[in-house]
């Protein structure tokens, strides 16, 4: 893994990110993710009323990262004190994420994947279509 | 004897259940059977609305790939289950579903499922393979698809299938009788999906007395679909691989989100947190007790030690969790409101999955943030859907099986045109309710595919095998009639055992000699053999089963399946001689993992004639490179 001091910003608010533990059997391999705890930031702040409008529930998400693959995803928290508890010093070493978590940078990570899958097998694998079933017609 | 009538019900493909896996192949069957101008019809001996293990609902989807996103390759999921089960699972069974689960997740969606998403439209996830659900409703919403999608004409609700009609090695369709009225059924089909669910209460259960039946998992799963699939002659795999999970004790609320949501730890009477003081165990079993996420039977395992040594309870500390997070609040007033909210989301928690364990909290006055719950391990389940890996084994998909798995049609045991999936199926851990959806699915198109291709000739069924099914199917409820005035107990004849007292002493045999609870999971050669030949006397008692209704008639035969199940399970447990999974059980004779020699699947098979049994290993083959030590260990 290699050394750095400084975590990307959250794209929301401009906040560095923090690293924090992830709990022992969340799935992923590595055990720190990133995430933005700036209780202003206003992807966090307009999360409660989504919530609550979409699925009467008090949570809301917080912007956080998987420094292994670079991709996002909203981490869901139910106070703003939720998961702060397991907040690493700044200085913890992670993985680099991407530092632009740019689509292009994405699909080359996933094209490097499908190449290495395509090779042991001699055949792509097959990826699931994500466009749901039209009336008379199959994916 | 009793009278009932007989019902003939002709079809082309026959579904038998109604929970996750089988609305799956309803709705996948449905389109393809259009196109080729065939039957498909379903049997649940319940109703389909709540049928199976996500009757009450669920607070998570606990497989969804993220494939579309890039989140995560078909590889990652395989690896992934492939190490939580301690290296035996069939990688290409794993990859098919995994590719089309996720698919599976979004119909959920389509179909009227809330599943969280952020304003971006971003899956809430509550860990890698885990989204967020408004779940109360999941099974409904999801069996009024598959109800819509094969029209109620064609389902038969409140029907309990029996057995497979076999004719030599050939299977015609299924039998039963209906739970309502006095009808016997005889479903003649071309190809048969089985998805009857896996089984419970093999094992004397935690609970007692008024409390009995409480289990994890549903305790309607009864082993019908061991049972189906032992008769039918097919190959079994992993029946020694049971599942025990750890939850709140006695209503075995979740604890994933207790761990995943609120951070919380778990620690013995000493206020040790047995995944850091017993740590050192898991050099044991490596390379798998090296990698992360620890598998789930080596957690169970390290909390085991702790109470073998007289350190329980082990309690999930609930009150230091919220205190915790309470006491960042600030001031008095502010850590009272947060109090307040943690409270509600901690209940609301338990009440989308498991009611029973907000009554017990509320019937023993716990308050989660003043007082800690106990966790235990529960007794031992099938359910190879989960973390177990029992089931039929089953052919793979022909571009991602190696050629020793695959015979011709993906998930087709090994006798021709009887599909499996859920927990029906083995080796194929940690489908959960959208793999087990997405895995009937997959199993219902190759049926489909199969009468199609292979044209099987319609089921013509002598009157006679109708006849002699018919008085063995209702030879419990006869037996009863017939003898029941020879005491004044009804409870206490010499003539029949009622089929309570039948699953007593079944469970007795389990728990004592297959390492159930008050064994603390552990047996021996010695106690299985034992084992074996208490089921020998066990199987005698079957045939004196007595039934005063419907209702006796059916825990009859659910109890029936049960023998069969525990049967195969012990024997799988004698075969493998090494302990793999401690946890789940461990052997006292052969108390290491021993990768040499049992690096391999443990299959079996009941004669459907000579009813012996055949017992062998079976190769574990990579679909993808057979990982080195570094990639266990995540580097």
């Amino acid at each position: 893994m290699t050394g750095e001091s400084a975590h990307p910003l959250c794209p929301h608010c401009g906040h560095p990110l923090q690293p924090f533990q992830l709990p022992e059997n969340s799935g992923w391999d590595e055990q720190v993710h990133l995430a933005c705890f700036n209780d202003d930031c206003p992807y966090f702040r307009r999360g409660w009323e989504w919530m609550f409008d979409h699925y009467g529930v008090k949570a809301s998400y917080r912007y956080r990262v998987d420094p292994a693959s670079g991709t996002d995803s909203p981490l869901p928290v139910w106070s703003k004190d939720a998961i702060r508890n397991r907040i690493l010093d700044a200085e913890v070493i992670v993985e680099k994420p991407d530092d632009h978590l740019n689509s292009e940078e994405s699909d080359k990570r996933q094209d490097a994947t499908a190449r290495k899958e395509k090779t042991r097998r001699g055949k792509p694998p097959a990826q699931s279509k994500n466009t749901p079933p039209r009336k008379g017609k199959r994916p | 004897m009793v009278d009932f009538k007989t019902v003939e019900v002709e079809t082309d493909f026959l579904i038998l259940g109604g929970g996750m896996a089988a609305c799956g192949a309803a709705v996948e069957a449905a389109y393809w059977a259009k196109q080729h101008g065939l039957k498909v019809t379903l049997v649940d001996k319940a109703a389909v609305d709540r049928s199976g293990a996500v009757a009450m609902g669920l607070s998570a989807i606990n497989q969804y790939v993220g494939l579309r996103d890039g989140q995560n390759t078909m590889k990652d999921y395989v690896d992934y289950v492939r190490n939580d089960l301690m290296g035996v699972t069939r990688e290409d069974l794993v990859a098919s579903i995994a590719r089309h689960v996720d698919s599976s997740v979004h119909l959920f969606e389509k179909w009227g499922l809330p599943i969280w998403k952020d304003e971006k439209g971003g899956y809430v996830h509550e860990g890698r393979w885990q989204l967020m659900i408004n779940g109360e409703s999941y099974k409904v919403i999801v069996a009024e698809a598959a109800k819509n999608a094969i029209g109620k004409e064609n389902i038969y609700e409140r029907v309990f299938i029996v057995g497979p009609i076999m004719d030599g090695e050939k299977c015609l369709g299924a039998y039963g009788f209906s739970t309502r009225d006095n009808t016997f059924y005889v479903f003649k089909a071309k190809a048969t999906l089985v998805a009857m669910g896996g089984a419970v209460h093999v094992f004397k259960p935690r609970s007692s007395g008024e409390g009995q039946g409480r289990a994890w998992y549903p305790p309607w799963n009864a082993g019908a679909s061991a049972y189906f699939t032992l008769k039918a002659g097919a190959e079994m795999t992993c029946q020694e691989v049971r599942f025990i999970p750890v939850r709140f004790k006695d209503a075995y609320g979740p604890v994933g989100a207790w761990f995943l949501l609120f951070k919380s730890r778990a620690t013995n009477a000493f206020g040790e947190n047995y995944m850091e003081t017993r740590k050192g165990e898991l050099d044991n079993w490596a390379p798998y007790g090296h990698v992360k996420p620890v598998p789930a039977n080596l957690r169970n395992y390290l909390g085991m030690l702790d109470v073998m040594q007289g350190k329980g309870p082990i309690s999930m500390r609930t009150e230091e969790a919220i205190q915790k997070i309470a006491a960042a609040a600030g001031d008095e007033k502010a850590a009272k409101k947060k109090l307040k909210e943690l409270e509600a989301e901690a209940w609301e928690d338990f009440l989308d999955m498991t009611i029973s364990q907000a009554i017990l909290w509320a019937a023993t006055n716990v308050s989660p943030e003043e007082k800690s719950s106990e966790i235990a391990a529960a007794e031992p389940y099938f359910i190879g859907s989960h973390s177990g890996a029992s089931g039929a084994w089953v052919s793979g998909p022909e571009d991602l099986a190696p050629k020793e798995y695959f015979w011709g049609y993906e998930h087709m045991s090994t006798v021709k045109g009887v599909f499996c999936a859920g927990d029906a199926t083995g080796a194929s851990s940690h489908k959960f309710s959208s793999g087990s959806h997405a895995e009937g699915r997959i199993a219902a198109k190759a049926a489909i595919r199969y009468i199609a291709k292979e044209h099987p000739a319609a089921p013509t069924i002598d009157p006679n095998t109708v006849e002699r099914l018919k008085a063995e199917t209702l030879r419990p409820m006869s037996l009863f009639d017939e003898t029941k005035k020879a005491t004044t107990q009804e409870d206490v004849n010499p003539n029949y055992i009622r089929p309570k007292m039948f699953m007593m002493r079944l469970q007795k045999i389990m728990d004592e000699y297959a390492g159930g609870v008050t064994a603390q999971f552990t047996t021996s050669e010695g106690m299985l053999k034992r084992c074996l030949e208490l089921l020998v006397f066990l199987k005698e008692d079957s045939a004196k089963l007595g039934a005063s209704d419907l209702h006796e008639l059916m825990r009859a035969w659910e109890n029936t399946h049960r023998m069969y199940q525990a049967e195969a399970h012990a024997r799988s447990i004698l075969f493998r001689e090494e302990t793999r999974w401690p946890g789940y059980y461990f052997r006292a004779d052969k108390p290491r993992m021993d990768e040499a020699n049992w690096h391999c699947f443990v299959n079996c098979k009941l004669h459907p004639t000579t009813h012996e049994w055949e017992m062998y290993k079976r190769p574990i083959l990579h679909m993808f490179a057979k990982p080195q030590e570094h990639e266990l260990l995540g580097g």
